[in-house]
C-alpha cells in the first residue's frame, strides 16, 4: 500500500460530520474550471480528487476511469514525492485557489492537499526601468519563488533570513520579508513585521501599492519612503548594508527599505565604476535636481520680479523674446511646463514606435509653432526643454515624479516673491524632508555613509 | 469617510488660497517686456536751478537687423532726478526701470556746483545700481544721448564697456563707480577723480582727462598721462599699459607699490616706492645709441615729471585723490579729519620709481 | 517617531554659526559702526569675551543637568514660584527677540528686493519656522545641518567674495584706543548677535558628556562667529570707508550691491545674500520657538505643544505687524538689552548657584 493511501485512510472520517465533499462543491459551484472527480475506490470508500483545471499542472493529472483498487494505488503513485499536507475545508479552499489539488475520501472532514500548482510566469529578462550599462543584466519577474531564489543565489549565507506572510482578505497575496540577520536594523524589522501583520485590505496588486499602505501618515506621503527596484544586485547590495527587502507575489519590483533621500540619487552602477567618475556623476545628478527644481522658477523670478539681478544684456534678450507675448510670465511658464509634462506623459504611456513620433511632434513642431504664434518666448522654450531633460537624469522613477510636481511649487513661490520666494520654497522643502522618517530612519540622514541599519 | 471629506475640503481651501495668492499676490511682479530698462542717465543743470535728465534706453526687439533704431532717448525737465523719472512716466507706455542703469553722466556745470545733491537718490533708494559708472560730460550732452552708436552693438550699454577692464577699459580711463564716488564724497580723507568725456565727431565720445574734486566740486583736471601715475600709486593698474617716450615705447607689465607714511610736527611725510617692470614695444630709429640704461633713465625721468605735475595740481587745490589721508586715520583724531586737505597741501610726498626692463620684446636691443 | 538622540558637537556648532549668519548680517553692522569712533575691533572683542564667559557659564550650568532638560530641573530644584520668576523674563526676551528678528528682516526685504509686497504677507514666513518647530527637535537639527551647508556656506563664500575691492587703510584707526562705546546705546543694542548658545541650552536634555560637547562646539563656533562678525563689519568699512558706512542702514547689504565681477553671472549679490540670510533666519526662528515651547511646557506641563506653538506664533505675527516704524524697532533693540544681559549672565548665574546648593544638599543628606 502506498504512503499516500495510508495517509488517505488516516483522514478523519465521521458519519454525518464529514462533509468536505459537499462543502467544496458548494463553494465552487459556479466555476467552470473546477473539477471534482472520483478516481477510485478504496476500502468501500470513494476517493475524490479536486482541482482547478486552469491552475494545476496538467501533466500530473492524467488518470483512467477504472474501478479497480490496485489501479488506484498505481495512480496515486504518480503523486508520490509531491509535498502533501492535511487541511480542513477552509485550508482546502485556499489551497485549491492557489493551484493545489485536494484528495479525500467521500465523507471525510479533511483532505490531503497535493501541491500540483503550475505558475504562469515570464522568463528572466533585463530590467525595464533601470537600464544597466555594465553590471548584472537580469531582473526580477512576477514569481515570488524565482525572485527569492535570485536573491539567495547572490547571498550564500545562513544569515539571510526570509519571513513570510499573506496580505489581502481576497487576494491572499504572499509576501516575503528578506533580511540579513546579522546587520539588519531590528526595530525597523519589527516595525515592518507589525505593519504587515496588522494590514487589513481587500487586496494588493503591486509593491508600490504595498508601500502606500505601509506609510501611515497622510501628510508625509509626498516622497517615496522605499526604493522600488527590479534589479537583484541593487537589492542584495542594500541587504548587505542592513536594509530589508519586501517581495510581493506577482510583482517584479522589490521594495527596499528604509530608504533615505540620498539613496534615490545613487545608481547601483556607482559602485561598479571608477570612484572619480561616480563622484562626477553624482554631482551631475545633484545639479540636474537643482536645475529641475529651480530653473523655471528662476526664469519667472528674473523676468518679472528681480530684473536687476541678472545682467542687462540678458534682461534685454528676455524682453526681446517676450515681445508680443500676451500673457504674464507666470502664466506663460505654467502653460509651457504643463505642455511639456503632457508630452512626457504621452511618451511614457505609448508603445515605443509611436512614442518617438509623439516626442518629435510635441517637442519640435509644437515648440517651433508655439514660438512663432507668440504664445511663449523662445527663451522659455529653452528653459523648459532643459528642465525636462534634467528630469530624466533622476534615477529613481518615483523621485522623478515628485520632482516634476515640486517644480510647480517653486514656480508659484517665484511668481509671488521672486528669488526670495524660490528660496523660501526650498527652505520649506528642507523642513518637510527633515521631518520625514522612513521606517524609523530619518529621511535626511546625512550624506555620510551611516545609512540604514548597519551601525 | 468624514475625515476624508474634511481633508478634501481643507485641500480645496488651501488650493483656493494659493490661487488667490498667485493671482492677486504678485505685488512686485512687472514683466521684463513691460519695463523700459534704462542704459544710461545723463543729468545736466538748467538755468532755472532745476535739472534736465537724459535717458537712453535700449529698445528690445526680436527683429534685430532691421533698419530700426536700437535705442530711444528722452529728455525730461524736473526738480530732482526722481521727479524727472516720475514725469517721464507721463510719456511712456512701459514702466521706466533704472535698476539696471550702467552709466550716470553728469554735466560739468553740476560738477562745478556740487555732485552730492544729484547722487543721493541713487544710494538712498537703491534705484540705480551702486556699480554704475560715473562720468562727467564736458560740453553738450545731447549728441551722446541722441546719436546712434557707430559701433552699433547694444546701445546704452557701451558706456560701461568703455570703462570695464574686461572690455575697452584701460587704466588711464579710470573707471569710477557710483559707490566709489559717493564714499569719497563722504570721506574727508580722500577726494574723487572722475573721468571727463566730450562728444566726438566719429565715435560717440572721447575722454579728455580726469577731473579731481574738492569735496563735491570740481577743482581741476588731470591729463590722461597723469592719471596713469594715480593708477600706479593706488595699485589699480592691473593690465598692461603703454608709456610713450621720445626714444622708445614701453609697456608696463607689472608693478608693485609700497606707501610709507609718517606725521612729523603736524606735517605728513609720505614716501611712495613703485617697482615697475616694463617691456620694450617700440624703439625710435632716429636715436642711435639707445641702451637699456638710457631707456630706464628716461622712463624714470618721465614718470617723475608726470608725478610732479600730478602732485602739484592736486596738492595746490588740497584734493587728495590717492587717499593718503586714509593712512592717517589712526594718527589724527576723528574730529580733525576734516582738516586733512590743509595737511595734504603741506604734505611732503616723495615718489621713487624702480624700473626694471623685463625684456626687450621679441627683438634684441643692439 | 521622533526619538531624541543626543546632539553632537558639530550640530551645536552649526546651530551657533547659523545664528550668527541670521542675525549679524543686516541690523548689526550699522549698530556697531556707529557705536565708536575708535577701532572697530574693540567693541567686537569686548562682546566676544562677554560671549565666551557667558558660554562658559552656560556650560557649567548644563554640567549640573545630568541627562535632563534645563527647565524641568530648574522647576524641580528651585520650586515652581521661584522658577517662574526666573524664567518669565527669559520667556519675554525670547518672544521679543523673535519679533524683532522677523520684523527687521522683512523690513529689509521691503527696502531692497520687494518694495511693494505687504509686510502682512512677508511676516507670514514665520509659519514655516513654526511648522518646523512643531515637528520636534530632531527635524530642527536635521534641517540645521542642511541649511548650514546651504545658508552658512553661501554667506561665507559671499564674505570671501566681498573681500575683493577692500582696502586696509580705510579700516582705520586700528590702534587709537577709545572707550567711548561703553557709553553708547548702539553697543549694548548689538548684543543680540552673541546669544545663539542660550537657545541651544534650552532645547535638549544634556548629559555630562553633552555639556562638555556643548562647551566645545559653541566655543569653536564662537571663534568662527567672531571672524564672521569681523568680516560683516570690516568688509563694508574697508570698501566704503567709515563715513559712508555709518550713514548706511545696512552697510553689508550695500556692499553686496556694489560688487561687480565679470565672472559672477549675477549682477547684484544682494538677492543671494538675502536668500542665504533668510535660510538661516527661518531655522533660527524655529530654534527660538522650540526654546520658547520648552520653557512653556516646562512651566505649564498641560499646554499642548502644537496649540501653544500656534498661539505664540500668531502673537508674534501680530506683534511684528504692530511695529509701525523702523525707529520703533531700533528702540526695541536698544531698550531690551537688560533682558539680554539677564539671559546671558543673571539667569545662568542664579540657576547655577541654585543647582549647586541643591545638589550639595542632596549629596550631604
Amino acid at each position: 500500500m502506498s504512503r499516500l493511501l495510508t495517509n488517505l485512510h488516516r483522514l478523519h472520517t465521521e458519519k454525518g460530520s464529514g462533509r468536505l465533499f459537499e462543502e467544496l462543491n458548494d463553494l465552487f459551484k459556479d466555476s467552470f474550471d473546477y473539477v471534482c472527480t472520483k478516481i477510485g475506490n478504496s476500502c468501500d470508500n470513494e476517493v475524490y480528487l479536486c482541482y482547478f483545471a486552469t491552475l494545476s499542472l496538467n501533466s500530473r493529472l492524467h488518470f483512467a476511469f477504472d474501478e479497480d483498487e490496485s489501479s488506484l494505488a498505481i495512480r496515486l503513485k504518480e503523486y508520490e514525492g509531491t509535498p502533501i499536507s492535511e487541511g480542513d475545508t477552509k485550508k482546502c479552499e485556499l489551497a485549491l485557489c492557489s493551484g493545489s489539488a485536494v484528495l479525500f475520501l467521500r465523507g471525510s472532514a479533511t483532505g490531503l492537499i497535493l501541491d500540483l500548482q503550475e505558475v504562469q510566469q515570464r522568463s528572466l529578462d533585463s530590467p525595464f526601468t533601470e537600464t544597466v550599462l555594465q553590471g548584472p543584466l537580469y531582473a526580477f519577474n512576477e514569481n515570488l519563488e524565482v525572485n527569492a531564489a535570485l536573491i539567495r543565489q547572490r547571498i550564500r549565507t545562513s544569515q539571510l533570513k526570509a519571513w513570510e506572510t499573506t496580505v489581502g482578505r481576497s487576494t491572499n497575496t504572499r509576501i516575503f520579508v528578506i533580511y540579513c540577520a546579522d546587520v539588519v536594523d531590528e526595530s525597523c524589522l519589527a516595525q515592518v513585521k507589525k505593519l504587515l501583520t496588522e494590514m487589513d485590505v481587500e487586496g494588493i496588486q503591486d509593491t508600490g501599492e504595498l508601500l502606500r499602505l505601509l506609510d501611515k501618515k497622510r501628510y508625509m506621503r509626498l516622497f517615496p519612503k522605499a526604493i522600488l527596484t527590479e534589479r537583484p544586485d541593487r537589492v542584495t547590495s542594500d541587504l548587505l548594508r542592513g536594509k530589508l527587502t519586501i517581495l510581493v507575489d506577482g510583482s517584479p519590483f522589490a521594495l527596499v527599505l528604509p530608504a533615505v533621500y540620498t539613496d534615490f540619487w545613487h545608481s547601483p552602477e556607482d559602485s561598479y565604476v571608477n570612484p572619480y567618475v561616480s563622484v562626477f556623476q553624482n554631482t551631475l545628478r545633484f545639479l540636474a535636481m537643482t536645475v529641475n527644481l529651480v530653473l523655471p522658477a528662476f526664469y519667472v523670478a528674473l523676468t518679472s520680479i528681480n530684473v536687476d539681478v541678472n545682467r542687462l544684456e540678458i534682461s534685454l534678450a528676455a524682453a526681446a523674446s517676450r515681445e508680443g507675448v500676451p500673457y504674464p510670465v507666470f502664466i506663460e511658464t505654467m502653460l509651457m511646463l504643463i505642455m511639456i509634462d503632457f508630452i512626457t506623459e504621452a511618451g511614457t504611456r505609448l508603445p515605443k514606435a509611436i512614442s518617438s513620433t509623439v516626442t518629435m511632434v510635441g517637442g519640435v513642431v509644437l515648440g517651433q509653432a508655439i514660438i512663432q504664434a507668440n504664445i511663449v518666448s523662445n527663451l522659455l522654450v529653452i528653459i523648459v526643454a532643459a528642465t525636462a531633460i534634467a528630469n530624466f537624469i533622476v534615477i529613481d522613477y518615483q523621485m522623478g515624479l515628485v520632482q516634476r510636481v515640486l517644480k510647480y511649487f517653486t514656480v508659484v513661490g517665484a511668481a509671488v516673491a521672486g528669488v526670495l520666494g524660490i528660496v523660501f520654497c526650498l527652505a520649506c522643502l528642507v523642513f518637510y524632508l527633515s521631518s520625514l522618517e522612513s521606517f524609523g530612519t530619518p529621511y535626511l540622514t546625512s550624506l555620510l555613509p551611516r545609512k540604514g541599519g548597519r551601525k | 469617510m468624514t475625515l476624508l471629506h474634511r481633508t478634501q475640503r481643507l485641500t480645496a481651501i488651501g488650493a483656493a488660497v494659493l490661487c488667490l495668492l498667485a493671482a492677486g499676490g504678485c505685488w512686485d511682479s512687472k514683466d521684463v517686456d513691460n519695463r523700459l530698462l534704462v542704459g544710461a542717465i545723463g543729468i545736466e543743470s538748467t538755468k532755472d536751478g532745476r535739472l534736465n535728465a537724459w535717458f537712453r534706453m535700449p529698445i528690445t526687439s526680436s527683429a534685430i537687423g532691421n533698419e530700426k533704431d536700437t535705442f530711444f532717448s528722452l529728455i525730461q525737465h524736473g526738480e530732482t532726478v526722481m521727479d524727472a523719472i516720475n514725469k517721464l512716466q507721463y510719456k511712456l507706455p512701459k514702466a521706466l526701470d533704472v535698476s539696471s542703469t550702467r552709466t550716470v553722466m553728469l554735466s560739468k556745470d553740476i560738477a562745478n556746483s556740487g555732485l552730492l545733491p544729484y547722487l543721493e537718490f541713487a544710494v538712498r533708494d537703491r534705484s540705480v545700481p551702486l556699480d554704475a559708472v560715473i562720468a562727467i560730460v564736458d560740453g553738450n550732452m545731447r549728441s551722446i544721448f541722441v546719436r546712434s552708436n557707430p559701433i552699433g552693438e547694444l546701445t546704452g550699454i557701451y558706456t560701461k564697456l568703455y570703462f570695464e577692464p574686461y572690455a575697452g577699459g584701460i587704466p588711464r580711463k579710470n573707471k569710477a563707480m557710483l559707490w566709489e564716488v559717493y564714499s569719497k564724497l563722504l570721506n574727508p580723507l580722500q577726494a574723487n577723480l572722475i573721468p571727463v568725456l566730450r562728444e566726438d565727431k566719429r565715435s560717440l565720445f572721447t575722454q579728455i582727462g580726469n577731473a579731481y574734486f574738492v569735496e563735491d566740486k570740481i577743482a581741476g583736471m588731470l591729463t590722461m598721462d597723469e592719471t596713469l601715475i594715480y593708477e600706479m600709486i593706488t595699485q589699480r593698474l592691473v593690465h598692461s599699459e603703454i608709456v610713450l617716450m621720445s626714444r622708445s615705447d614701453l609697456k608696463i607689465v607689472h608693478k608693485k607699490t609700497r606707501i610709507k607714511t609718517k606725521l612729523v610736527d603736524g606735517k605728513p611725510m609720505i614716501k611712495v616706492s613703485i617697482w615697475v617692470s616694463v617691456a620694450l614695444t617700440d624703439k625710435s630709429h632716429q636715436e642711435k645709441n639707445v641702451t637699456e640704461d638710457t631707456i630706464k633713465a628716461e622712463l624714470n625721468e618721465q614718470l617723475q615729471k608726470l608725478t610732479k605735475s600730478m602732485l602739484q595740481k592736486t596738492q595746490s587745490s588740497g584734493s587728495d585723490i590717492v587717499g593718503f589721508g586714509n593712512w592717517y586715520r589712526g594718527r589724527l583724531r576723528p574730529e580733525t579729519y576734516t582738516s586733512w586737505p590743509e595737511l595734504y597741501r603741506k604734505a611732503d610726498i616723495d615718489v621713487q620709481y624702480h624700473v626694471r626692463l623685463r625684456n626687450t620684446g621679441l627683438e634684441f636691443l643692439k | 517617531m521622533n526619538k531624541t538622540i543626543p546632539l553632537t558637537g558639530y550640530e551645536m556648532f552649526s546651530l551657533q554659526v547659523l545664528y550668527v549668519g541670521a542675525s549679524a548680517g543686516f541690523l548689526y553692522p550699522s549698530l556697531l559702526i556707529n557705536s565708536t569712533t575708535g577701532p572697530l575691533w574693540a567693541p567686537i572683542v569686548v562682546w566676544a569675551l562677554l560671549a565666551f564667559s557667558s558660554c562658559f557659564l552656560y556650560g557649567r550650568m548644563l554640567l549640573k543637568l545630568r541627562g535632563k532638560e534645563l527647565v524641568p530641573i530648574i522647576i524641580s530644584s528651585l520650586g515652581k514660584p521661584a522658577a517662574i520668576m526666573l524664567l518669565l523674563p527669559i520667556l519675554l526676551f525670547v518672544i521679543a527677540a523673535i519679533t524683532v528678528m522677523l520684523r527687521s528682516f522683512t523690513e529689509l526685504v521691503t527696502m531692497t528686493l520687494l518694495p511693494t509686497t505687504p509686510l502682512l504677507f512677508l511676516n507670514g514666513m514665520i509659519f514655516a519656522s513654526s511648522a518646523l518647530a512643531a515637528a520636534g527637535l530632531m527635524p530642527i537639527i536635521r534641517a540645521a545641518k542642511v541649511i548650514f551647508l546651504l545658508g552658512a556656506g553661501t554667506i561665507i563664500s559671499l564674505l570671501i567674495i566681498g573681500t575683493s575691492g577692500s582696502h586696509w587703510e580705510l579700516g582705520g584707526p586700528w590702534f587709537q584706543m577709545s572707550a567711548d562705546f561703553f557709553t553708547d546705546g548702539d553697543f549694548y543694542g548689538g548684543s543680540f548677535v552673541w546669544m545663539g548658545f542660550t537657545y541651544i541650552a534650552m532645547i535638549a536634555p544634556f548629559t555630562i558628556k553633552q555639556a562638555k560637547l556643548y562647551q566645545k562646539g559653541n566655543m569653536i563656533a564662537l571663534v568662527l562667529s567672531v571672524l564672521m562678525v569681523g568680516c560683516f563689519i570690516y568688509i563694508p568699512v574697508m570698501t566704503f570707508g567709515r563715513e559712508m558706512s555709518s550713514q548706511l542702514t545696512f552697510p553689508f547689504v550695500s556692499k553686496m550691491d556694489s560688487i561687480y565681477q565679470y565672472w559672477i553671472v549675477l549682477e547684484n549679490l544682494t538677492a543671494i545674500f538675502m536668500s542665504a540670510t533668510m535660510l538661516c533666519l527661518l531655522l533660527v526662528i524655529a530654534l527660538k520657538l522650540k526654546a520658547l515651547m520648552s520653557i512653556m511646557t516646562g512651566i505649564w506641563p498641560k499646554v499642548s505643544i502644537n496649540w501653544g506653538l500656534a498661539v505664540v506664533t500668531v502673537i508674534i505675527y501680530i506683534a511684528a505687524e504692530l511695529i509701525p516704524e523702523w525707529r520703533d524697532l531700533e528702540k526695541w533693540v536698544f531698550n531690551s538689552y537688560f533682558l539680554r544681559f539677564y539671559a546671558m549672565f543673571v539667569f545662568p548665574g542664579i540657576t547655577l548657584a541654585g543647582l549647586h546648593f541643591k545638589q550639595r544638599k542632596a549629596g550631604g543628606a
